[in-house]
């Protein structure tokens, strides 16, 4: 008796039965290294982990929340304010200025930062040019110590601004004239409006940018080792390889979860009931305002200062390095890494989008509150930084390595020596539980706008999931698929830490070389390495200001 | 989709499973010189094998090679370090390899006792200093650059460094762990500023005259003097070195060495090539180009090697060393030494 009631109870929960017990299966699998992490919590502390609790982690802590404030506040500025000038006001080359401010997305902030101590170091052409030229004192650096943490900020702020730079100017620009315009109507001036009532409105959506910006910092690895700013990342990675001590590593990787947490609550909480839709019925594009000829000039310069020292002088510089190191660098292979990168992104956004479809579908077919937690907590992941992901998967791996091992021995082939956690899939795990969230975006968006009437028609008529999926689903989906999955490819090619740390055999990528070559004072050699890098990630770049502007046309 | 991500499936096992036959050994360096690439050219030429790397940094390797155990495909374990060596022995990551490769050839001073790893290069931990600003006879050892007189000039890289560590074994091993934690305090009491960028950075560093005295690896100078870019070699130029302790124990000489992993799949051409890097041919070219000095005696030495001349060697067995790497890294830790 009991057991039937069970058995209806879980029928009734689980239906679609195939199709959610896929879902259940991804979502859990991505859950694993959560699990992993929190459980070293109820375990007992090592001696490591007692050394570190003592002269190590307020370093950690207070350096990444002054890594954090630093790069809100510099990202705040950057983005909200040439969103403003943007939107708001004409002056020569804002045309191309409102899409090429985009553009330092594009670049990774680890390569930006070594690009930089590359152009200003010491021995740097710009340097000698200063010194043999004017006979000028530059010192071991002109205005900042660029490695340092204060450098760290400013490399962050502008390699990220881009996020804080996109949500402000889609909300300003979708603002209603009207605001604005009955703002002026009672004597405030431009920037008091600005300050009175478009930033108070666009706070909730800046904020949300401000947030992707954090949890980039909180990510990094390859920007803090370099310029010698000691975070969780770099702990965790000290803990786990130099103390050899996987269990202070996970607590490191619970304790920055427990920021990232925190800030992601932060966010929930100031946003409130917030939307970020545009106010319906009074709609109509502002006017920007004229300015007088040296203003405009001014504001002009302003302007384009984030996009030039966060692009293109970084750009140019990798580009003439490219130049001077390619008939070295690129041979037989540089190809092969290549194709590595290439390959490894392209199956990582096939499985990332192919999980999404599932989780998101089923979420459809079954609508219980319980298939909504289990999608929200699968796309946690990007909240998740790479040192933190890779230990949360290569704990278990190993397990199940051991266990899978006599299965292996009994197997007439060679296969003696095969192990999961150091093979392609272990890494194309690792990727999916970070870059879910990245296809699932995308996809939700793209469902969002397929009536639900359309499936119970299409239900009413006899036509199963499956078919309804490919027939009326997958056409109109198209778009998103392939837009979420362009960039979890730009993801992974860029991805840095959990490649270092789960990356096979005789496996590399371009940005593990990049990052090899650069960590090695061979900043000139990475180049080819990073300009690969780049151009792939321009392309999603420009999409984006494509989105952005149809949006407003 | 099906289709799909069965074609990518399998167009990864075509790309990534070598289907040839040939003779390979799977090398896991923590070396990352170009005099390397050419010296592995050139077995692979010679030999018919064919030589697979994965280069990353030394602890990583050890851990990968823990977490492999029996069924790691490395044959042999390279890295820029004595001490992490001892380690990967302790930990049983490494085997025994047959006493006639390094055994004839390699002073028992830069191998293990029990022919588990040898000593391919000796580097010196020493001194660079600006002519300019600093008066030889003011330099004696490693201890003397704790006292007041260098307040705020000098220049050494971070903790993370395992040249660093192990130059902190060794000054644990001669003035006790009490008296190292002191030493390490004065150091980082008398930097000119927090330490950053690699060995090479802190001779810019002097250059540009934000300090006067760095702690330097010996074949970093070599590669400054010998760069492609004419404002390295003219900042080179400026400096003079010097080899500390030679009234004493001697400058502190770490290793770069390999041994031959545990469970070697291909032990014999891990073998070979240990033994090819060993020979005359392999050591000299390493001198020459990477300016690092050779463990086999005799080998000829570089033009730069010969006129910095002979100097007194610290004799400590690295074995002895590396029982302490563990407290270095902790002892660095509580003197604040980044």
């Amino acid at each position: 008796m009991e057991i039937k009631r069970m058995r209806g109870f879980l029928r009734s929960r689980f239906r679609g039965s195939k199709l959610t017990v896929f879902s259940l299966l991804a979502a859990l699998f991505i859950i694993v290294p959560l699990i992993i992490i929190i459980l070293e919590f109820f375990r007992p502390a090592t001696e490591v982990w007692d050394h570190f609790v003592s002269s190590l982690l307020t370093g950690y802590l207070k350096n990444s929340l002054v890594l954090i404030a630093g790069a809100a506040a510099g990202t705040f500025i950057m983005g909200t304010g040439t969103a403003w000038m943007v939107s708001m006001y004409e002056f020569p080359g804002r045309k191309f200025l409102s899409w090429a401010l985009v553009m330092p997305i594009a670049i990774p902030a680890y390569i930006n930062g070594y690009t930089w101590a590359g152009m200003l170091d010491y021995t740097s052409p710009l340097y000698t040019f200063l010194r043999e030229r004017f006979s000028f004192d530059t010192g071991a650096y002109l205005f900042i110590d660029l490695l340092s943490l204060e450098g760290a900020i400013v490399i962050f702020s502008l390699s990220l601004y881009p996020y804080v730079y996109l949500v402000s100017r889609a909300f300003f620009m979708n603002q209603s004239a009207v605001m604005m315009e009955t703002a002026a109507s009672m004597g405030r001036s431009p920037l008091q409006s600005f300050f009175l009532v478009a930033l108070p409105m666009a706070r909730p959506a800046i904020v949300a940018g401000i947030t992707l910006v954090l949890m980039e910092v909180l990510n990094d690895y390859g920007l803090v080792r370099y310029f010698g700013v000691e975070t969780f990342t770099t702990g965790i990675f000290s803990a786990w390889f130099a103390f050899g001590d996987q269990g202070t590593a996970l607590r490191l990787a619970g304790w920055l979860l427990v920021v990232v947490l925190l800030i992601i609550l932060a966010e929930k909480v100031q946003r409130g009931k917030a939307r970020f839709d545009t106010l319906g019925g009074s709609f109509r594009p502002l006017r920007r305002r004229g300015q007088k000829r040296i203003m405009a000039v001014v504001t002009s310069v302003a302007v384009s200062i984030p996009f030039l020292l966060g692009f293109m002088l970084p750009f140019l510089m990798l580009a003439w390095w490219t130049v001077q190191t390619a008939s070295v660098v690129v041979d037989l292979s540089f190809i092969r890494l290549t194709a590595n990168s290439f390959l490894l992104g392209a199956s990582a956004s096939v499985t990332g989008m192919a999980a999404a479809v599932v989780i998101l579908f089923s979420l459809r077919v079954n609508r219980s509150r319980f298939m909504f937690l289990l999608s929200k907590l699968s796309t946690m992941g990007y909240a998740l930084p790479g040192a933190v992901v890779a230990i949360g998967i290569l704990i278990p791996l190993l397990m199940a390595d051991s266990l899978l091992r006599p299965i292996l021995g009994w197997l007439p082939m060679d296969t003696g020596r095969i192990m999961i956690s150091s093979s392609v899939f272990a890494l194309l795990y690792a990727y999916l539980v970070r870059f879910l969230a990245v296809g699932y975006n995308n996809l939700e968006a793209g469902y969002e706008g397929i009536s639900m009437s359309i499936d119970e028609s299409a239900a009413s008529m006899g036509s199963s999931n499956r078919r309804t999926f490919r027939e009326l689903h997958l056409p109109l989906l198209k778009v998103s698929l392939l837009g979420g999955g362009l960039l979890i490819f730009v993801d992974v090619l860029k991805e840095l830490p959990l490649t270092l740390i789960l990356r096979p055999f005789n496996f590399d990528t371009l940005a593990i070389r990049a990052f090899e070559y650069a960590s090695d004072e061979r900043v000139a050699q990475s180049a080819p390495a990073a300009l690969i890098v780049i151009l792939t990630g321009m392309v999603p770049a420009f999409l984006m200001n494509r989105l952005l502007t149809k949006k407003i046309l | 989709m099906q289709t799909f991500l069965f074609i990518t499936l399998t167009a990864f096992m075509v790309l990534f499973t070598s289907c040839t036959e040939q003779e390979v050994v799977n090398v896991y360096s923590s070396r990352h010189y170009d005099v390397d690439t050419r010296l592995l050219d050139k077995f692979s030429e010679k030999t018919g094998i064919r030589v697979n790397t994965v280069k990353a940094d030394s602890d990583q390797l050890i851990t990968r090679l823990e977490n492999e155990g029996d069924r790691s495909p490395a044959d042999v374990l390279i890295t820029a370090d004595g001490t992490r060596l001892v380690i990967a022995k302790q930990r049983g990551l490494l085997q025994r390899m047959d006493p006639d490769i390094a055994g004839s050839v390699v002073p028992l001073q830069w191998r293990d006792s029990d022919m588990y790893w040898t000593g391919l290069t000796k580097r010196v931990r020493f001194l660079v200093y600006h002519p300019g600003r600093v008066d030889a006879v003011d330099l004696a050892d490693y201890e003397s650059l704790t006292s007041e007189k260098w307040n705020g000039r000098l220049l050494v890289r971070s903790s993370n460094s395992h040249y660093n560590q192990t130059l902190l074994t060794s000054v644990i091993v001669a003035l006790g762990e009490q008296g190292a934690l002191e030493w390490a305090e004065g150091i980082v009491r008398n930097m000119a500023r927090e330490p950053a960028g690699n060995d090479r950075d802190q001779v810019k560093f002097i250059a540009a005259g934000l300090g006067d005295v760095a702690i330097v690896n010996s074949y970093y100078m070599g590669l400054l003097h010998n760069s492609q870019n004419s404002e390295e070699r003219n900042v080179a130029g400026q400096m003079e070195v010097f080899f500390p302790n030679q009234d004493g124990r001697g400058a502190h000489v770490n290793i770069s060495g390999a041994g031959l992993a545990a469970y070697a799949p291909n032990r014999e051409n891990g073998q070979r090539l240990i033994e090819f890097l060993l020979s005359m041919e392999a050591q000299e070219q390493i001198a020459n180009e990477n300016f690092e000095y050779p463990v086999l005696p005799g080998a000829g030495l570089p033009d730069m090697l010969m006129k910095w001349g002979p100097f007194r060697e610290d004799t400590v067995s690295l074995d002895s060393l590396g029982q302490y790497s563990g407290q270095a890294m902790m002892t660095f830790n509580r003197a604040g030494w980044r």
